[in-house]
């Protein structure tokens, strides 16, 4: 059992020893106000574990949600989850993917989280408004960005690289790609190749001659 | 309402909560994440909120703040 999968069953436990000592609070209220040392079992049942607890729940629910996994248990990623395994260099999601060049366990994270201060909780919410739409909403056949594809979230891992700043065609442009006026996607313009994955147009590692 | 009354409403929230965040931690899936965050998590900060104010007014009604 990996630490990934251990981090959650610990909590588990946690949360239902808190659980039994408030359920034992509850049940005895009015003797531990009475005394100083039963006053402290108070402060530590009803006010600082659960907060711990919850708070630790958060950390371990954002992770847990930030994992490929999770975006694909919803029908509607599974062709872009598809995606990663066309056969096509120019498709970005499959490059990334098949090349290592993000990990496997966060790949929609990795690419769809604003690396700008608050991105984390900004792709939380709009994860909320997707569960949203997803139970109460009309799912669009085609998901569409919240916002233009922002470069610095390429350049959060090109932008020093030498293959990018070597690369013939990002000559002259740096300026133009640093500040936004030029959108990576101008010439990048194929994410996810949906027609590869309806051609059924795969690369699988096992098929390799 | 008695201050043991409040604290043992307090004690209930925050079971509550705890319970919901217990469940949906069991059952990790977007649905199961919206209900910890949605209502695990508020009904344990209401707990919280609730024995914090019972607190205050002890302590104030005893003239230690």
């Amino acid at each position: 059992m990996g630490a990934r999968s251990r981090l959650p069953t610990l909590l588990i436990v946690i949360v239902v020893a808190v659980a039994v000592l408030v359920a034992l609070i509850a049940s005895a209220a009015g003797v531990l106000t009475a005394s100083h040392l039963g006053r402290l079992v108070l402060l530590a049942g009803l006010a600082i574990l659960p907060l711990v607890v919850t708070g630790a729940g958060v950390a371990v629910g954002v992770r847990e949600s930030s994992q490929t996994q999770f975006c694909m248990s919803c029908h509607e990623m599974e062709p872009y989850g598809q995606s990663l395994f066309v056969d096509n260099a120019t498709a970005l999601a499959a490059v990334h993917y098949q090349k290592r060049l993000i990990s496997r366990d966060t790949t929609c994270y990795a690419c769809h989280t604003d690396y700008a201060l608050f991105g984390d909780a900004k792709a939380k919410f709009n994860g909320l408004k997707h569960v949203w739409v997803h139970y109460f909403g009309t799912i669009p056949e085609r998901p569409k960005l919240y916002q233009p594809y922002p470069n610095y979230n390429c350049l959060h891992c090109h932008g020093d690289a030498r293959s990018f700043l070597e690369a013939s065609g990002h000559q002259g442009l740096q300026a133009e790609l640093q500040s936004g006026a030029r959108s990576c996607l101008t010439c990048h313009d194929l994410a996810h190749d949906l027609e590869g994955v309806k051609a059924r147009n795969f690369w699988l590692p096992e098929r390799r001659p | 309402m008695s201050h043991e009354k409040r604290i043992r409403r307090a004690a209930l929230l925050v079971l509550a909560g705890l319970l919901v965040q217990l469940f949906t931690t069991l059952f990790w899936s977007p649905l199961t994440f919206v209900v910890f965050t949605a209502v695990g998590v508020p009904l344990v900060l209401l707990g919280v909120g609730l024995y914090s104010a019972t607190v205050w007014k002890i302590l104030k009604e005893r003239k230690a703040l």
